[in-house]
């Protein structure tokens, strides 16, 4: 089994910030922690805009890990990257070093009071008893260990946001490119984003994708 | 003669404030925490997906086929 | 296939692409079938079904298969499909709305005349937009206001505005603006703006500078409530029953106006008049 995955197919993304809602309700994430974010660039402008759910990449050499001064990093079997907040100090340094932004801290205040970092954990828990009281408290809710996967991909409502084992990911998505057509502006926007229409139908779109 | 011996004194402590670096192979991140557990060593749930406790491909297996369905352009085009 | 001398069906030229009909026609059913020598195309089965009935009964969805066969809609090829005999407009006409920012508009397309009893009401249509066009409202309030919905907030709001994961992803009620507007108003992204109406209403809602309205329009979400006329009403609710988000409700400004039929209010077309926002 191949290290499970996020992907955020753009072409689809529609921005109901579903993934998010998810995962607050999930792992009840306080205010002002956004352990996932949609991001939209070039906002109103028709044909050009974009949206992509952020989170936490589980990176395969993560920085976090990299230049955590106490170490409370940790993989899984899974590639998952998870920490452990009886061990996290609060230094943020895993926030300078992540590119996604996706270390969180609860608290704010003078003197860089920041409280334990925190951050998605791909729904797998923490590193205290499964599917305990203290886990959930701690780090939200452990989903893997139920046999699920995370609650963002498993709402996303156009099946934008993937997540799960990679290989199974890169299935998906060859399929998804090669049903849209690799030529040229065929390959995007929203007449493709769910595939040619079977041969005859009206395409939904003019060609070239631009509603 | 004395300004030599406290050059020499001086100089030779100056070796003493240096850390020894260790020789053995830097540590590894990530090493530390070691008390978590694997996901597919939990009892399934009893309204939830099922596996066989303990049996880590019996886990991927469900898991894998769980994730089709997101993969929802199979069932669209038929 | 007429009515009053006018031909109901589609005429030559008009028809659904890749279909093989060129002209009106209409809805297939088992004598336009024979007719067109497409009725062997059934199955045996199928036309066991299909003898008698239309594309709409035909339970073995063989006429329907056919004429999808030959790149026809099964329902016909006509104008419209659709005329209503006992509503005031038979087929949709275009009306101005009561507030018009175009009278040159209201003189061509005038809106219903004012009805006596709807539903036992009195319900005023010219005599308004007549008094809106007299008093120049137009030039007081330039912009088309439009109200809509957001992703995060339902109806009223009352009780997503009182849901924490959802009231984080939008905390403010805002105006859409085009930048052009914005900039004749010296307005800029973000700041508090006054959005005032022919009805009197004030409202202070944070600007969204963006090109998603054009030059002529705004747009405020409707699912805000709480605020009125700037200033957050959180003392009067009782303890503990505030959402947590507030924010100026914006049909307080929308203004009179009912649909002919239904009653449905006005609410997506009025005018409005968007000034920076001075304490």
């Amino acid at each position: 089994m191949a290290r499970m995955k996020f992907l955020c197919d753009a072409e689809r993304c529609i921005e109901c910030n579903g993934c998010v809602t998810a995962c607050k309700n999930e792992n009840e994430v306080p205010w002002g922690v956004n352990r996932r974010r949609v991001v939209t660039i070039n906002d109103g402008v028709i044909g050009a805009e974009k949206s992509i759910s952020v989170a936490c990449m589980h990176c395969s050499d993560a920085p976090c890990m990299a230049v955590c001064p106490v170490d409370c990093f940790y993989k899984t079997a899974d590639g998952v990257v998870l920490h452990d907040k009886d061990l996290c100090i609060g230094c943020g340094y895993c926030f300078y070093a992540c590119p996604f932004g996706a270390p969180q801290f609860p608290q704010a205040g003078a003197f860089g009071l920041r409280g334990k970092m925190d951050k998605c954990t791909f729904c797998a828990g923490g590193p205290e008893e499964d599917r305990s009281e203290a886990e959930f408290k701690k780090y939200g809710r452990n989903r893997l260990a139920e046999g699920k996967l995370p609650a963002c991909a498993e709402m996303c409502s156009t099946k934008a946001l993937l997540g799960g084992d990679g290989d199974v990911i890169s299935d998906i998505y060859r399929e998804r490119v090669a049903r849209r057509g690799n030529k040229g502006a065929e390959a995007w926007g929203w007449g493709s984003a769910y595939g040619q229409p079977p041969k005859g139908a009206v395409p939904a779109a003019p060609a070239g994708g631009k509603s | 003669m004395r300004r030599l011996v406290l050059a020499a004194a001086v100089l030779s402590f100056a070796g003493c404030m240096e850390v020894e670096q260790a020789s053995s192979p830097e540590r590894q991140a990530g090493q530390t925490v070691r008390r978590d557990t694997a996901a597919w060593i939990n009892e399934p749930l009893a309204n939830g997906p099922k596996w066989n406790k303990g049996d880590r491909t019996s886990w991927e297996e469900q898991i894998r086929k769980r994730q089709l369905a997101q993969h929802e352009d199979r069932r669209i085009y038929q | 296939m007429e009515k009053d001398g006018v031909n109901l069906l589609a005429e030559d030229g008009s028809h659904p692409k890749g279909a093989e009909i060129t002209t009106g026609h209409p809805q297939f059913d088992h004598v336009l079938l024979k007719k067109l020598g497409w009725w062997d195309d059934l199955t045996e089965e199928e036309k066991k079904e299909a003898e008698g009935k239309t594309w709409a009964n035909d339970l073995s969805g063989g006429i329907q298969r056919v004429a999808l066969k030959h790149g026809c809609h099964p329902f016909g090829n006509a104008k419209a499909r659709a005329i209503v005999w006992n509503f005031p407009d038979g087929i949709p006409q275009h009306r101005e709305p009561l507030y018009s920012p175009r009278p040159d508009m209201v003189e061509k397309y005038p809106t219903h005349d004012d009805v006596k009893s709807m539903w036992r009401l009195p319900t005023l249509f010219k005599s308004v937009q007549q008094k809106a066009v007299k008093e120049e409202m137009h030039k007081k309030f330039p912009l088309i206001l439009t109200s809509g919905r957001l992703v995060e907030y339902e109806g009223g709001g009352e009780e997503t505005r009182s849901n924490p994961w959802l009231a984080e992803l939008q905390q403010d009620n805002f105006v859409e603006i085009n930048p052009k507007t914005a900039a004749d108003r010296s307005i800029r992204n973000g700041e508090y703006v006054w959005v005032s109406s022919p009805n009197g209403a004030k409202l202070k809602v944070k600007a969204q500078v963006t090109e998603r309205v054009g030059p002529d329009t705004v747009f405020i979400p409707f699912h805000f409530s709480g605020w009125w006329q700037g200033q957050d009403m959180l003392p009067y609710y009782p303890e503990g029953a505030a959402p947590i988000v507030r924010g100026e409700a914006v049909n307080t400004a929308t203004t009179y106006g009912y649909d002919r039929v239904t009653m449905m209010q006005e609410t997506k077309t009025t005018l409005c008049q968007v000034a920076k926002f001075q304490a």
